[in-house]
């Protein structure tokens, strides 16, 4: 679900899962146990990708929509414990986005350090709104950290998808590539910021605790998420998305 | 030993950088900015042109100085740095600084204390470069920084550690001129003047009202991350190359200077004494 592959001193993730990477609690968990694993002798830098048109396709509707209380709070645990993981990570972690990131995927981008676009048809957005489903408090908390209060706004109640030069122009990503230097600006971002790895991962704990602390003191806020997951509302909503996923159509896959 | 000149320029005060030796920071020079800083609020407060003798601005810390400190020592200088800092953010009336020189790490960050800046055209740098070598910033430089920029730049220069020269600094936005010293030294007094008044002091006490609240007091857990990275074995190395650099400046003639990434510049003193 997750291929990890150490290229010189940087560490490549890959969400690797049929049905566009979509997430469900073991990938994102996987994800978490990678970048905790990394945390032992880090890389000088993560890059997070995928392969294919899709990036990721955010969660993995089909499979969660029959899931109990249980089984939704597993996967929202798990989401945030991916999306700490890549926040806090010790070291730049720079997404490499070749492909559509909606929604939960678009999220595990935000807890990234920065996005790099390959240039196309690619589209990027925090499309929860759409759904019925707000974006749960930690990645509210990341979105205010990465983007200005105008922007975060607009991607969060609006839930649009974006192209790329609207993501350039709005700072949503650092910069858009050709796809084939997609992979190297990414590494040229990690050297650039790393001239000394430990002054990096001391200057980002301090940048970023304000926002750990801020997590931290949301955490009851968790059971609003759930509890709205569940509500006939959005339970609607959901289903309706599903129906349109399963409905015969051609798939986007790579 | 003398540090600071503070010269009445009514209705200005401009305030000089005179130490020397790149005008970098050691805890008297720190202590006595923080009073003459203290003194002048007490006198009025003044408008304020914040500004160095020399080739440099500020270079930041003096790394000379700081040779053989032990943590306590550190962490004194690093709480006299606190407050100098947060003295000068606070200060109530309009604060300009010229950049007449480099302004690098924590003499950049000085220079970012204040409510505009003026650099310059010359071979001068402005950055905060500290990361190059190791060297991690203070919860007071964060504070500071936060409240002027938005995260992507702040991180570029943290985490980049880039030095930029003139032209840069004012297409980035780090300066609001660049120009010969007269002409830079003519838009920061009319600037002060204009802005002398009690509609400026009374926003700008507003605009840093949440920031003052975070700066009341130091963070001891974040003191404690500094100190870490500061003590961390490969900082020491690279801020020992750094220091027998500076040591081996000191005498020769100026010139390259630009190449290297130490945290202070050397003073003009070898320049007026022939090798």
């Amino acid at each position: 679900m997750i291929r990890s592959e150490r290229k010189g001193d940087v560490l490549e993730l890959r969400l690797d899962r049929p049905r566009a990477h979509a997430l469900d609690a073991p990938l994102l968990e996987a994800l978490r146990a990678a970048l905790e694993d990394a945390r032992r002798d880090p890389p000088r830098g993560v890059i997070l990708t995928a392969e294919g048109s899709i990036f990721c396709a955010g969660l993995d509707l089909p499979g969660l929509i029959d899931e109990d209380r249980a089984g939704i709070e597993r996967l929202l645990d798990a989401l945030e414990g991916a999306c700490l993981a890549l926040f806090d990570f010790p070291r730049p972690v720079i997404a490499a986005i070749g492909g559509h990131a909606i929604a939960g995927g678009a999220l595990l981008t935000v807890a990234c350090d920065q996005r790099i676009m390959a240039e196309g048809q690619a589209k990027w957005g925090l499309t929860e709104a759409q759904l019925g489903l707000g974006v749960p408090t930690f990645g509210v908390e990341m979105a205010r950290y990465a983007f200005t209060r105008r922007i975060a706004e607009k991607l969060l109640y609006g839930g649009a998808l974006y192209p790329t030069y609207k993501l350039a122009d709005m700072g949503v990503v650092d910069a858009v590539v050709e796809p084939a230097e997609l992979m190297d600006r990414c590494r040229q971002g990690i050297e650039a910021w790393t001239a000394s790895p430990t002054a990096f991962a001391a200057i980002k704990e301090r940048l970023h605790a304000p926002v750990m602390q801020a997590v931290e003191a949301a955490r009851a806020e968790r059971s609003l998420w759930l509890d709205n997951w569940f509500s006939a509302d959005t339970q609607a909503k959901l289903r309706a998305a599903v129906d349109a996923l399963q409905a015969p159509r051609d798939d986007h896959e790579a | 030993m003398h540090v600071l000149r503070i010269d009445a320029e009514p209705p200005l005060v401009r305030l000089v950088l005179i130490r020397g030796r790149g005008n970098a920071l050691d805890r008297p020079s720190l202590e006595a900015l923080e009073q003459a800083l203290t003194g002048l609020v007490e006198d009025g407060a003044p408008p304020l042109l914040l500004t160095g003798e020399g080739r440099s601005f500020c270079t930041g810390l003096d790394l000379i100085a700081t040779e053989g400190a032990d943590r306590a020592t550190m962490r004194d200088l690093m709480e006299a740095f606190h407050r100098a800092l947060t003295a000068l953010f606070l200060y109530p009336a309009p604060v300009g600084a010229l950049l007449n020189g480099h302004a690098l790490a924590g003499g950049a960050v000085l220079a970012l204390a204040a409510d505009r800046r003026w650099m310059r055209r010359g071979e001068a740098r402005f950055g905060i470069h500290g990361a190059r070598l190791g060297i991690s910033y203070p919860d007071v430089v964060l504070e500071i920084l936060r409240d002027r920029w938005p995260r992507p730049r702040i991180e570029e220069a943290l985490y980049g550690g880039e030095r930029l020269a003139d032209h840069e600094a004012l297409d980035r936005e780090w300066v609001d001129a660049i120009g010969d010293a007269a002409v830079v030294e003519e838009l920061a007094r009319a600037w002060l003047k204009r802005h002398d008044g009690s509609a400026f002091r009374s926003i700008k006490r507003a605009l840093r009202v949440p920031a003052a609240r975070r700066l009341a007091r130091i963070d001891p857990l974040g003191m404690d991350r500094w100190l870490d990275q500061w003590f961390d074995p490969e900082t020491r190395a690279a801020v020992d190359r750094a220091r027998a650099l500076l040591k081996g400046s000191v005498g020769r003639r100026e010139g390259q200077g630009e190449g290297r990434h130490g945290c202070q510049e050397r003073d003009q003193r070898p320049r007026r004494r022939n090798p």
